[in-house]
């Protein structure tokens, strides 16, 4: 049962290959580096704000840190792995020889790499890198209040690694819509694939909006004024939001889908109300988050405030029936604990503490006193790290063998998890109260009101991050050295990669099931038994 | 069987409608444009797939044959691209190489489609 | 929550501040305890023989449940336009009340300046600063409405009171109006809550909040001092 491995390519083939399987896996890998960079930055904020006074880095330092944490992680780390989830398995799941436009992918690859190491290379600059925040808002960003081609690069990088986010989008979206098997209507495909239409449907208009303020703001550094009197900010403001709320849920859409697949596989069961969960996340769900960008403006009174409210409410709808879904999934399931379900079991409990935050800012008067606070600060790192990058683990723990033909050490994925999820709380729980208590965001150093203690408690659980991400580190190197064989169908999975081998052929299949549901593969495995 | 195109233009007709949405409280003329002016596009987009998709259906859905699996061409336009990009901050010699690497990036993209095509 | 608009933006808060707490808590609550039943109740270890649910949906349940999710919604939105009305509403009424006191905010990189603009003709203004690295003196009476004027000077600043949990944002070319009432005398810090550049985490003021007769003395000394 054990598959034969393909003779692996020589590296310049395996650089310029225009298979969907090899480029998400160069996709993941780069978001891999630039996690452990982005990691690094956030460790040493953590170290600096351990104790009041300036201990560790000097404020432009600090200032510059912060940007660029937030910026590798949102343009170069989360996102990219989401559509890399998406590249790989989506041709797959909905039963294609190849992603649509594959030289397109390429290309965004690679737009998405240099994007990276432009940005990036503003380390090494004399004024430093990009230090306006990762919104880059004007005038802050303009030439005169941040000088220096370190912001520069930051914008070049920015525009980079979203037209290449967006390149690979459209294909997926492609691949979805147009490259099905015979057989698959749209309701008959998977609820990741699902999740992925949803997010690439969000980026149609957003990534291109981020593009062209870029741009936009390039050309106010080099010549003026694009941004000034009355209007400016606010109109930067508005435009960055239009891409920056979809762009969150960018980052949410796929890990959920990956854990409606890890859900269905270990609890033995078909995803549970997918009528529902089609209509209420990969629809209503993306456009309602499409339409929600102004509450990130409230406290500027220059928004359509109710409306903003009302749209930001409507997520109780979306988010709750899909959790309805997902827990009816595991509802009187068979349920396997695999490290992958007990990745996925957390991140359905801390996403839901982001979400329920998030309703809390959704309150303008709410949010009149938690914006640009910690309480905001906590808020989305429960739904980015403690939400989606749990969930990304729990797709990774479940294709890691289709995509290797090896299995993750289960033992070393429990480990990592027990301390990932003492860690992230640890860390992130301590926001809540401190921004309650008056901290605001984007402070190197803070007077001791108080607010020292949870502080500390932060900074140690970041540190039993980081940790853990070692141990992930070490699982990934001892499964891929110490292989331990895993055959195309290892899970009983619901949907068609597990009709191929691991890692599947170029062409993907050689044979294809008949396709009369969402879960062909559990189709089979019923009719033969 | 190929409806990907009312997934294009029934999500396009949600965004519309949640734009209008916005005119019961005070909208504001630059939301209302770029909520509205994204979901027209969306409907849009899926108008032009339905029509790439009943042209193709006499012929019947042919997944064009892959005939070669790398593209040293497509790298060169994408690395083209950034580095004329790149090129606006760093200076012209950037720009032109860029440029330069792009235009052969893309002549050989053509020549690889066209094989295919054939 | 009382029904009667309240006059100061702490009370709103906090009040509407319960309601969201206690909604988000039980919700969490009863998923948490739903999670831990399923992941003891259906291991696969516990009953290796069952096979797992065929049921796929439960329409005519989900329907109601959106139903109820849409109401839980509807009544916390209902609830926040309610208190954002009291809170937009504070702005108006300060500006017909001849009692308000104007206050007039400049943000700056990086500190805080504070005018009392003259109520008579012929008065002087009287402006609080401090010097870079202090925090400037906001010096207000106690349970009367403030109405300030809020500008900024060259980027985008955020003035935060978090006692009375309420910010806004200033920036150039443009003013902003927004009105609050201190309900407790004492001193409360203020920071700007928008990141503004390099000394963004220095940029603090002090409210001092007085009795009213102690701050009319105050300002009556203060434009004396402006006029000599």
């Amino acid at each position: 049962m054990s598959a034969t491995l393909p003779a692996p390519a020589p590296l310049v083939d395996s650089l310029i290959s225009v298979d969907h399987k090899s480029i998400a896996r160069r996709l993941l890998a780069f978001s891999l580096l630039f996690f452990l960079g982005g990691g690094v930055m956030a460790l040493l904020m953590r170290t600096e704000l351990a104790e009041p006074g300036l201990q560790v880095v000097s404020t432009e330092t600090y200032n510059a840190l912060f940007t660029m944490h937030g910026s590798t992680m949102i343009y170069l780390v989360i996102t990219p792995l989401a559509l890399a989830l998406g590249l790989y398995m989506v041709p797959l799941q909905v039963g294609a020889k190849s992603v649509a436009w594959p030289r397109v992918a390429l290309a965004g690859l690679w737009l998405f790499v240099l994007g990276g190491i432009i940005m990036q290379s503003g380390w090494l600059t004399v004024g430093g890198p990009g230090r306006a925040t990762w919104i880059g808002v004007a005038p802050l960003s303009e030439l005169q209040r941040t000088p220096g081609s370190g912001q520069d690069f930051w914008i070049v990088g920015v525009l980079l690694a979203t037209l290449g986010e967006w390149l690979i989008g459209m294909c997926v979206l492609t691949t979805a819509l147009r490259r099905r098997a015979p057989g698959m209507t749209l309701m008959r495909m998977p609820p990741f694939t699902w999740t992925m239409i949803g997010t690439t449907l969000m980026m149609i208009f957003a990534f291109p909006v981020l593009i062209v303020l870029m741009a936009l703001l390039f050309y106010d550094r080099r010549h003026c004024c694009l941004f000034d009197g009355a209007q400016g900010p606010l109109t930067y403001q508005e435009l960055f939001w239009f891409y920056g709320h979809p762009v969150v849920y960018v980052m949410f859409f796929p890990f959920v889908g990956a854990v409606a697949e890890v859900f269905s596989a270990f609890s033995g069961r078909r995803l549970f109300g997918y009528t529902f969960f089609v209509a209420s996340t990969a629809l209503l769900f993306a456009a309602l988050s499409s339409s929600v960008w102004g509450h990130h403006m409230f406290t500027s009174g220059r928004v359509n405030t109710k409306y903003f409210a009302l749209t930001s409410h409507g997520i109780i709808l979306a988010a709750g029936l899909e959790y309805f879904d997902l827990i009816g999934t595991l509802w009187r399931g068979r349920l396997r604990m695999n490290v992958a379900l007990l990745f996925g079991i957390v991140f359905l409990l801390q996403f839901l503490i982001g979400g329920l935050s998030g309703i809390w800012v959704a309150s303008p008067t709410l949010d009149f006193n938690a914006n640009n606070s910690y309480v905001v600060v906590g808020h989305f790192h429960y739904t980015l790290f403690a939400g989606s990058v749990f969930g990304a683990f729990a797709g990774i723990f479940y294709w890691f063998p289709k995509w290797t033909g090896a299995f993750l050490r289960e033992g070393l994925g429990k480990l990592q998890l027990a301390i990932m999820f003492v860690g992230t709380n640890m860390t992130f729980a301590p926001m809540f109260p401190l921004g309650e208590r008056g901290m605001t965001r984007r402070i190197a150093n803070y007077s001791d009101h108080g607010w020292e203690t949870l502080n500390t408690i932060a900074t140690i659980g970041s540190y039993l991050i980081a940790l853990g991400v070692l141990v992930f580190l070490i699982n990934l190197y001892v499964s891929l050295r110490r292989r331990r064989v895993a055959g195309p169908d290892p899970w009983e999975g619901p949907s068609l990669e597990w009709a191929t081998t691991s890692p599947p052929p170029p062409h993907n299949f050689d044979v294809l099931p008949p396709v009369r549901s969402f879960a062909p593969m559990m189709d089979a495995r019923e009719a033969a038994s | 069987m190929r409806r990907g195109w009312i997934v294009l233009a029934g999500w396009g007709a949600l965004i519309v409608a949640s734009a209008a949405v916005q005119v019961i409280f005070s909208p504001r003329a630059v939301e209302l444009a770029m909520l509205g002016g994204s979901g027209a596009i969306v409907i849009a987009a899926g108008l032009a797939a339905l029509i790439s998709e009943r042209r193709r259906r006499p012929r019947g859905m042919r997944e064009r044959e892959v005939l070669r699996w790398t593209s040293a061409s497509t790298v060169a336009l994408a690395v083209g691209i950034s580095l004329f990009v790149l090129g606006w901050e760093v200076g012209a010699w950037c720009l032109g190489i860029g440029a330069g690497l792009a235009a052969v990036g893309l002549f050989g993209v053509v020549r690889e489609v066209r094989a295919e095509r054939s | 929550m009382s029904l009667v608009a309240a006059s100061d933006t702490r009370s709103l808060y906090d009040s509407l501040a319960a309601i969201y707490l206690w909604v988000a808590g039980i919700v969490f609550a009863i998923v948490a305890l739903i999670i831990l039943y399923i992941s003891v109740r259906y291991r696969s270890g516990r009953d290796p023989e069952r096979a797992p649910g065929e049921r796929v949906d439960a329409e005519r349940t989900e329907g109601i449940y959106a139903v109820g999710l849409a109401v839980v919604a509807a009544v916390l939105l209902t609830l926040t336009f309610h208190s954002l009305s009291s809170v937009n509403g504070l702005t108006p009424a300060a500006a017909r009340d001849p009692r308000a006191l104007r206050v007039d905010v400049i943000g700056a990189q990086w500190l805080w300046r504070f005018r009392y603009p003259p109520t008579r003709p012929g008065e002087p203004t009287v402006e609080q600063v401090a010097p870079e690295g202090t925090p400037t003196q906001l010096v207000v009476p106690v349970g009367r409405p403030v109405l300030f004027t809020g500008r900024s000077q060259d980027v985008l600043h955020d003035f935060w009171l978090p006692d009375l949990k309420f910010q806004r944002q200033v920036w150039p070319d443009h003013t902003e109006r927004w009105a609050l009432t201190f309900p407790k005398t004492g001193w409360f810090t203020g920071v700007c809550a928008w990141f503004c550049g390099l000394y963004h985490q220095n940029m603090h003021f002090v409210a001092h909040v007085v009795p009213v007769a102690q701050f009319d003395r105050w300002l009556a000394r203060r434009r004396a001092e402006a006029r000599s």
